[in-house]
């Protein structure tokens, strides 16, 4: 027996093995801990040993996906095992494999008494919590803690008892919900799966915003992966946007944990301001995973039925037409397969109508993930608005962040109308809306170019309008510019905001119209009746060959139906104010105009208005054949001339009837003129216009101050080829004397009779007038260059002169012609006798001839002095 | 632009009433019409006072004299309205 | 028997026919005053 085999000897020997296989078994679990550590992802930094391990931050990946994260981990060298982490971060990561496979819990080994303390928890879709865990003689037990919400589990590794007890105020945990939830639950694990009772009952449970508080309860049973639940709703709970769900046996469902829902029963009923849902769900027969049911909406705006297939994973809705709030009716045709999964992608070939507006989609389509939609299609609306034939397309997607795709493009027509709308929609995004849209077209005539841009801003749809257009009858020039920024106010009233409408200077024929603007400084609002605001006007006037229009300045204020217009011309101290209203579609109204008659306003008449005030006024209808206007004229003051002759004092009243192309005026009482100077003036005229068309007046009651005597006419046609009787009486001689350029003789005593006048355009003409003296007539020649020069020559003249020289007239008969252009012949017969020669009886038969309008005019060539008295007249605005 | 100029150009001619009239119309033209026409009115206001016969008669031996003295080329107007080149 | 002269009005009244005719010459001033309207100065025509 050697030496070592002594049994100490033998003891150190086995002492010295065992220590060296635990050597290698160290070095064997440290090269493994290693190679595990190597492989299973972990990555760890600032890890300190001391009384135990300390890392500061560690992560780990699986393929690629960091499944948890987290810092300040501590693993102290005690018994019992304790742990400690300050931040733990759970990433959701997509585990490959079979997804719909319910989770198994993995079997949990034996481990040594434990201690896991978690300061703060982050799993998605969990509010941050702080977790404990304890483990003593393989009973575990969880407890996790937010604010005031906490939750408690066990699990007994042996027997696989578990236990859960939970208490939630929801209100912490999820931003818009009220209420608590407590859940209870008990049971065995069975190969990873929690078998067993479990129950939640939720205490006045609400909804941010809403009255409603409801108690809810929910059971569920899990047994051999078989899963059984039912929810009872003791109050109606709310519901978003004033809806709620009406209480009751809502729901119950059974199900195979791996073949999924197995049976189910769902009556869901749901009311809200526009009417009541009903959801109905149920399996075809026990066991098999799929069934029927309805959705039916009824109530004054909703209406319809949509028949319902589930199976595990597709809901499809059979084709059905809904009818939706503000009569918008929604309808498909095809069966909608909408896979029940967190993302997918569902066919919406949808139709709806709105009205005579009906909207199909094409080929569309929305895709899915978790809580973010995308749609993606074509829309094709066409049909009938307000009376305009509508018809717009357009292609593109659409998410919750905005819309992307084609211009989209809107016609518009009727009977006046065509207008074609491109709106670009490369980037029109939430939530400002911002377009820019563009317009051509056309309104009857006038062509239509512009643009409208528009958004949504401080909360209300706002944008700038701006349009192009000419008016086109007139021959050159006439754009129109608008440029008006508007606003849709709170109650959807389009509002113009203050802006501007220009026409530019253009041409119709000869005349020349200026530029004008119609600003407003306030908002004006557009409604079902029409516009409500103010517009100011300013128009430079207009030019014409012979006439021009000054500046007019005026405003309008807009009543929906009704207006008023005030239009000054401030050159002319003008005034116009007028009123109109809308009734059915004819449109009346009343007009005023105040002006004072000056020369510039007559600059294309033949007469100058010296001065004067015109006021008119009159009830307007406009009627399809042209204006109708009934009213009065009033003038007063009048003073006018023609250049050589003058008139003043002119005034009257005329009544006025405009049908259209036919005016009618009539005097109402008489229309006086106090002088009018032809050369010799004649005054006091006086007359009653009966009716005028402005071509024919026929006058009444005509009466005039003439030579010291009077003119009187029952009634005279003016222009007329007739030849109308005019009575003159008390015509004094000496005055019909005094129009001799050159007096050759004096008369005296009054002479009275007739003239048939025709009256033309611009002339008179005598046929057969007949004066007579009225009293004893007086006779005296003068001696003047022409008598005494004819004396002269000849004895039985100076024979003639001598017995005419003074003669009283007993017999005074007088005829009377005179052509248009004024030759006057007279034959004049007197008789009478002369005192100066014993009463010689003398018959005298004189024949007179001459252009009595030479005359007149002779009688007003105004030389040096004339002139100076014309000038002294009153000329106002000259 | 003066009146000869446009005269010359065909813009504007003379007619029977003693008036400029426009024959191709532009603003220029018609603005140019109606300041000779202001200006030739005030003076046949002037002649026809002082020799007591009407604005229109002035007005109408002026448009026969200054048709007459027309310088060929240039357009007048007929009785009948119709524009032709002299 | 003295012859009387009866200083009596003639029983025949005498009879004296007159054909007046006036022609105005008015001035032709207007000829004149439109004339100096076409003079150069006045631009008018």
């Amino acid at each position: 027996m050697t030496h070592a085999d002594t049994p100490r000897h033998r003891g150190r020997r086995i002492a010295l093995w065992l220590s060296g296989v635990l050597l290698l078994g160290l070095l064997g679990c440290l090269l493994w801990a290693l190679l595990a550590w190597r492989a299973s992802g972990l990555t760890v930094q600032g890890v300190r040993w001391q009384a135990g391990v300390q890392v500061a931050h560690w992560n780990w990946t699986q393929d690629g996906c960091v499944v948890a994260s987290g810092d300040g981990f501590r693993w102290s060298f005690q018994w019992p095992l304790s742990i400690s982490l300050d931040q733990l971060d759970w990433h959701d990561c997509p585990t490959p494999g079979e997804r719909s496979a319910p989770l198994r819990l993995p079997d949990i080994p034996w481990i040594p008494p434990l201690d896991v303390q978690i300061g703060r928890l982050t799993v998605a879709g969990l509010p941050p919590l702080a977790v404990s865990v304890h483990q003593r003689d393989q009973r575990w037990q969880f407890h996790a803690v937010h604010r005031d919400s906490h939750a408690t589990a066990t699990l007994a590794r042996a027997s696989g008892d578990w236990t859960l007890d939970a208490e939630l105020v929801l209100s912490q945990c999820w931003p818009d919900a009220l209420g608590t939830l407590a859940l209870q639950g008990a049971g065995q694990l069975r190969d990873g799966l929690p078998e067993g009772e479990f129950s939640a009952t939720g205490t006045q449970l609400g909804y941010v915003g809403q009255s409603q508080r409801a108690d809810v309860s929910l059971q569920a049973q899990l047994q051999q992966r078989q899963w059984q639940a039912a929810l009872h709703l003791s109050d109606p709970v709310a519901l978003p946007a004033g809806w709620q769900l009406a209480a009751g046996d809502t729901l119950s469902a059974a199900g195979h944990l791996d073949q999924g829902i197995e049976q189910v029963s769902l009556s869901a009923r749901a009311s809200g301001p526009q009417g009541e849902a009903h959801l109905m769900l149920a399996t075809d027969a026990p066991g098999i995973a799929q069934g029927q049911g309805r959705l039916t909406l009824t109530g004054k705006q909703l209406g319809g039925e949509v028949p319902l297939h589930w199976t595990r994973d597709t809901l499809t809705l059979s084709p059905a037409q809904l009818t939706l709030p503000a009569q918008v009716s929604l309808a498909w045709e095809t069966p909608l397969a909408i896979p029940l999964a967190a993302e997918g992608i569902v066919a919406l070939p949808l139709h709806a109508r709105w009205e005579a507006l009906h909207l199909t989609t094409h080929d569309s389509e929305v895709a899915w993930r978790g809580a973010d939609w995308h749609w993606r299609g074509a829309l094709a609306l066409a049909g009938e608005y307000a009376g305009y034939r509508v018809r717009a397309a357009w292609q593109g997607d659409a998410d919750a962040g905005g819309v992307r795709g084609a211009p989209l493009t809107l016609a518009v027509r009727d009977a006046d109308l065509r207008l074609d709308v491109t709106v670009p929609t490369a980037q029109l995004s939430a939530p400002a809306w911002r377009t820019d849209a563009r317009f051509t077209g056309q309104y009857q005539d006038f062509p239509l170019t512009g643009r409208v841009q528009a958004e949504f801003h401080d909360g209300q749809w706002q944008g700038r309008l701006r349009g192009d257009s000419r008016l086109v009858m007139l021959d050159q020039g006439g754009e129109l510019h608008l440029d008006m920024p508007w606003r849709l106010t709170a109650d959807n009233r389009l509002q113009l905001m203050p802006g501007e409408l220009r026409l530019q200077r253009g041409l119709l024929g000869t005349l020349l119209l200026r530029p004008m603007t119609l600003r407003n400084t306030a908002p004006v609002t557009l409604d079902g009746d029409g516009a409500h605001g103010r517009f100011a006007l300013h128009a430079d006037g207009a030019v014409a060959e012979r006439w021009r229009i000054p500046v007019i300045t005026g405003e309008l204020i807009a009543r929906g139906r009704a207006g008023e217009m005030t239009l000054q011309v401030p050159d002319w101290q003008s005034r116009l104010a007028a009123s109109a209203s809308l009734t059915g579609d004819d449109m009346a109204g009343h007009v005023s105009v105040t002006s004072p008659l000056s020369p510039a306003m007559s600059d294309g008449l033949s007469v100058i208005f010296r001065g004067g005030l015109l006021e008119a006024q009159g009830d307007w209808q406009w009627r399809d054949d042209g204006p109708y206007i009934e009213g009065g004229l009033r003038l007063r003051d009048l003073q006018l001339d023609w250049g050589g002759i003058t008139a003043s004092g002119g005034a009257g009243e005329l009544a006025m009837r405009v049908h259209g192309e036919q005016v009618t005026l009539a005097s109402r009482g008489p229309i006086t003129l106090t002088e009018l100077d032809i050369g010799t003036p004649i005054r006091n005229l006086r007359m009653t216009l009966e009716h005028a068309d402005l071509i024919t007046w026929s006058l009444s009651d005509i009466y005039a101050d003439v030579l010291g005597g009077y003119l009187r006419a029952p009634a005279l046609d003016w222009p007329s080829p007739a030849f109308q009787p005019v009575v003159i009486s008390r015509i004094s001689l000496d005055q019909v004397a005094a129009l001799q350029t050159d007096p050759v003789v004096q008369l005296a005593g009054r002479v009275g009779g007739y003239l048939p006048l025709q009256l033309g355009t611009d002339s008179v003409a005598v046929q057969g007038g007949r004066l007579a003296n009225e009293e004893p007539l007086a006779l005296l020649l003068m001696p003047s260059s022409s008598t005494s020069a004819m004396a002269g020559a000849n004895r039985a003249v100076q024979l003639a002169l001598d017995s005419l020289s003074v003669l009283q007239i007993s017999d005074f008969q007088a005829s009377l012609d005179m052509t248009a252009d004024g030759w006057l012949d007279a034959a004049v017969t007197i008789r009478g006798e002369n005192p100066q020669q014993r009463r010689l009886p003398v018959v005298f038969n004189y024949t007179h001839r001459e252009n009595v309008l030479v005359l007149l005019r002779s009688l007003r060539i105004g030389d040096e002095i004339s002139r100076q008295v014309m000038d002294k007249l009153p000329q106002p605005g000259r | 632009m003066s009146l000869d100029d446009a005269k010359g150009q065909g813009l504007v001619g003379e007619q029977p009433n003693g008036y400029l009239g426009v024959v191709k119309a532009t603003p220029e033209a018609v603005e140019l019409v109606a300041d000779i026409n202001n200006k030739r009115r005030e003076a046949y206001e002037r002649i026809a006072r002082e020799n007591g016969i009407t604005l229109d008669q002035v007005a109408t031996l002026a448009g026969q004299k200054a048709i007459e003295r027309s310088s060929a080329g240039t357009y007048v107007r007929t009785p009948d309205g119709q524009w032709v080149t002299k | 028997c003295t012859p009387r002269i009866a200083l009596e009005a003639p029983k025949e009244p005498i009879t004296i026919n007159l054909n007046v005719k006036i022609d105005h010459e008015i001035r032709l001033r207007v000829e004149k005053d439109i004339d100096e309207l076409f003079s150069d100065d006045s631009a008018l025509f």
